[in-house]
């Protein structure tokens, strides 16, 4: 998980490709890369459907309003929004990981 | 007598209490899904990428999903999701097939690798370096000129 955005982040900071260009190339990407695990998570059991069906629901929505509205905004533009969102997400991924980390020390020692 | 007869209500009492405490957990998570669901496809098609990163920490810590269930049905939701980017991606000539094509052979064999080692490295370790990994580039992203 997250091999998405790092490929990115790549693409856009190291190799200066565009950034709807890199967008595309990571959406191209996933889909044959992440066939094989699907099925391997479908055969194990590992999808939950109550779940899964209702997530559809909305994220179909959210998957194209998200998509169009991308197309009218400036690659460079882009690429701020993105790094703003990974900010976001990196910080709140880092109290998640040493709150976890602590609970398993604390665990441990018990 | 009188004891006893006290005893025999309050039980059921508590268990009735929990019922009813876990109904409204159920109830606040029905409708959290719609919401989670909704942010992850708008991140997917916005950014092309990162509506995993949304869905799965949400899954495992507002829905309390199995991790390992969280991360299969993360993973299928989020593919719906790519399929329908990808239409407007196109639509928009976006797709530059030659770039495409290169990564996807590296991608098989990188995935094939990480599926390997994976079990190997630390997790935690893993996590921090991951995540000190995404400040450093995001910081450089919104002031890149």
């Amino acid at each position: 998980m997250g091999g998405g955005s790092i490929l990115v982040i790549i693409l856009t900071t190291f190799m200066l490709v565009e950034q709807h260009t890199a967008q595309a190339a990571n959406l191209i990407f996933f889909i044959p890369t992440a066939i094989t695990a699907i099925i391997v998570h479908f055969k194990n059991g590992n999808v939950d459907k109550k779940i899964g069906m209702k997530i559809l629901l909305t994220i179909i929505i959210g998957a194209i309003g998200g998509a169009m509205l991308t197309s009218l905004i400036e690659s460079k533009n882009l690429k701020k929004y993105f790094g703003i969102f990974l900010l976001v997400v990196g910080i709140l991924e880092m109290i998640i990981t040493i709150k976890n980390i602590i609970k398993n020390r604390k665990e441990n020692v018990k | 007598m009188n004891n006893k007869e006290n005893k025999k209500i309050k039980v059921p009492d508590t268990k009735v209490r929990y019922f009813i405490f876990l109904r409204k957990i159920e109830k606040r998570c029905e409708t959290m899904v719609y919401v989670i669901g909704l942010i992850g496809g708008f991140v997917s098609g916005f950014f092309g990428a990162g509506g995993g990163l949304i869905l799965l920490p949400a899954m495992v810590n507002i829905l309390k999903v199995d991790e390992y269930k969280a991360r299969g049905t993360t993973l299928a939701s989020i593919f719906v999701a790519t399929l329908i980017a990808s239409i407007f991606y196109a639509q928009n000539n976006y797709f530059d097939m030659s770039l495409s094509l290169k990564l996807a052979i590296g991608g098989i064999v990188g995935g094939f690798l990480g599926a390997k080692i994976t079990n190997k490295i630390p997790k935690d370790i893993l996590a921090i370096a991951f995540n000190i990994f995404l400040l450093y580039v995001s910081i450089r992203m919104i002031f890149a000129k």
